[in-house]
């Protein structure tokens, strides 16, 4: 342990920016066109639980228990461990919350109600923070010099999709919300050390966007519960 | 005397005299040092591997790794160092070595990294697949993990003929005390640690023990991964630095290292052919003597 304590990130991140960013494109290239079929899922789910009437929490959490997988195996395993070995052991925690979001969609003994985004105030920062991984944090990426062809994007790179995960997650009820938001939030951590550990501090845009809108969303389901009850 | 210290002696003499012959053909003769060990002399610039080289499947970053290889060949390098800890840089050296027909200057330099001594030389033979050399001219135990355990093996793989050299490695000062333990008690050829005109530990008591017992000597994070170089380039170099024949601030720091008596290499790291050159640049022209060695350390440390 102590010798572990010794390493700073940068020891540990032993690849460049330019490397990390160059797998993103190779990536890109090599599964087109999933990534307009990722973002029509993306949609069709906000467009699900848009509306006060109730939706079944299975057509939400299994197509993002699907996109999860599909992360674990084609990004990690493919892609990632050609640079780093560890992204073997992040793939597997991908697919672990590919598990979860599975079982807890199929399994009728965990309930999970979603509440509408245009009725339930207190999913507003679930949906902002969905279009925040689907839509801003490409185009940041973009803006900020990286190649087009490389920018991330929901379903195929990890950043996203953990990120629009919690936005889905924050427009859900139910106690086992919590436990199938610890991976992504775990993931915005490692996302951010990653970047850290490359010299570019702005990877903690990540974790600070996951933490402003889930403190936004515990605000407003406070002012929600003492209005009127969430839908079932 | 024992051989190996009278052969350890004999190296460094000849090391001396290359380095004499250095000043005296300044544009011509290149800097090269004696491992003390064997008297086999090396290029004093090699290459690192870590982070340059680790760019998995990617057809153009390979390719072009590949050319650096080849410059780095055409300009006199040797000593190539690379670990299992760096992703795909050793299957992308393996790639670029194949491409240029095995350059007959390569010292290949890899580690050992496993906790299990037992997996050592199945890691090694690994390593070996992906360089594609016969053999390994040295291979290192990558910072001090499972030590004992993997000298066992690499002194029986010496012994063998399997491997040429074998050495440690640790980095950013971290343990030195055990790096001093296992440099008196076990016959190692090469000790590789940290050193650059702000990182000066080593200068203590692992570069006089080198000295003493005949231990090559590798220096890492010559330019701090990049830091040390950056902040420098930030103010001119002094005016003085053509004394010693430094174009550049690569060469003023990397003349710094490998002017050190105990020092046999430094392996800076880059992806670029223009900063590759700048640093087999270092190996020609005037060295600094010690009181310009302070000078220099003076002047980086007033930055």
């Amino acid at each position: 342990m102590g010798v572990w304590a010794s390493y700073s990130l940068a020891d540990l991140v032993l690849f460049s920016p330019q490397a990390y960013f160059r797998l993103y494109e190779l990536h890109n290239a090599a599964i087109w066109p999933l990534q307009p079929l990722a973002l029509a899922i993306a949609v069709g789910l906000l467009l699900l639980i848009r509306g006060a009437r109730a939706t079944a929490a299975w057509r939400v959490l299994v197509p993002l228990a699907a996109v999860w997988s599909l992360v674990a195996w084609w990004f990690f395993v493919e892609r990632y461990a050609q640079i780093n070995p560890v992204a073997v052991w992040f793939g597997a925690g991908f697919a672990l919350q590919a598990l979860l979001l599975m079982v807890a969609g199929v399994w009728r003994r965990v309930r999970i109600d979603l509440a509408g985004w245009r009725t339930s105030p207190a999913s507003l920062p679930g949906l902002v923070l969905v279009l925040y991984a689907v839509l801003v944090h490409p185009l940041g990426q973009i803006l900020s010099g990286r190649a087009w062809i490389g920018a991330e994007v929901f379903g195929v790179a990890p950043d996203p999709t953990a990120l629009a995960t919690l936005g889905f997650l924050l427009m859900a009820r139910g106690r086992a919300v919590w436990l199938l938001a610890a991976i992504p939030l775990l993931w915005c951590l490692v996302s951010a050390a990653t970047y850290i550990g490359m010299g570019l501090h702005a990877g903690i845009l990540t974790p600070a966007i996951a933490v402003a809108a889930l403190l936004w969303s515990a605000v407003a389901r406070r002012g929600e519960r003492t209005a009127t009850p969430v839908l079932p | 005397m024992n051989r190996r210290r009278l052969i350890a002696l004999l190296a460094m003499g000849v090391g001396a005299l290359v380095s004499g012959t250095t000043r005296a053909n300044a544009r011509q003769a290149m800097l090269v040092k004696s491992i003390p060990s064997s008297g086999e002399r090396i290029p004093a610039i090699g290459m690192g591997s870590s982070v340059t080289f680790n760019v998995g499947d990617d057809a153009s970053a390979r390719a072009q790794r590949a050319e650096l290889l080849r410059a780095f060949f055409r300009l006199g390098g040797g000593m190539l160092d690379s670990s299992p800890m760096y992703g795909s840089s050793e299957a992308v050296i393996g790639d670029g070595l194949s491409r240029l027909g095995r350059p007959p200057g390569l010292f290949a330099a890899t580690k050992v990294w496993t906790s299990s001594g037992e997996d050592g030389p199945a890691e090694i033979e690994v390593s070996r697949g992906l360089w594609g050399v016969e053999r390994f001219d040295l291979v290192q135990v990558h910072n001090l993990l499972a030590w004992e355990a993997h000298l066992e093996t690499l002194f029986e793989m010496k012994r063998q003929g399997a491997v040429r050299y074998v050495g440690i490695t640790t980095s950013h000062g971290r343990r030195h005390a055990d790096l001093e333990t296992i440099m008196r008690a076990w016959p190692i050829d090469f000790v590789q640690a940290t050193y650059n005109i702000r990182d000066r530990e080593v200068e203590q008591r692992i570069l006089p023990l080198a000295a003493e017992r005949g231990i090559a000597f590798i220096a890492n994070r010559p330019f701090q991964r990049g830091g040390l170089i950056d902040a420098a380039k930030r103010h001119p170099l002094p005016a003085w630095a053509q004394d010693i024949d430094c174009a550049d601030w690569a060469a003023f720091l990397l003349k710094f290292i490998v002017s050190h008596p105990a020092v046999t290499c430094a392996i800076p790291a880059t992806t670029r052919i223009d900063h590759l050159t700048e640093n087999m640049a270092a190996m020609h022209g005037r060295l600094p003597d010690p009181q310009t060695r302070q000078r220099m350390i003076d002047y980086v440390e007033g930055l």
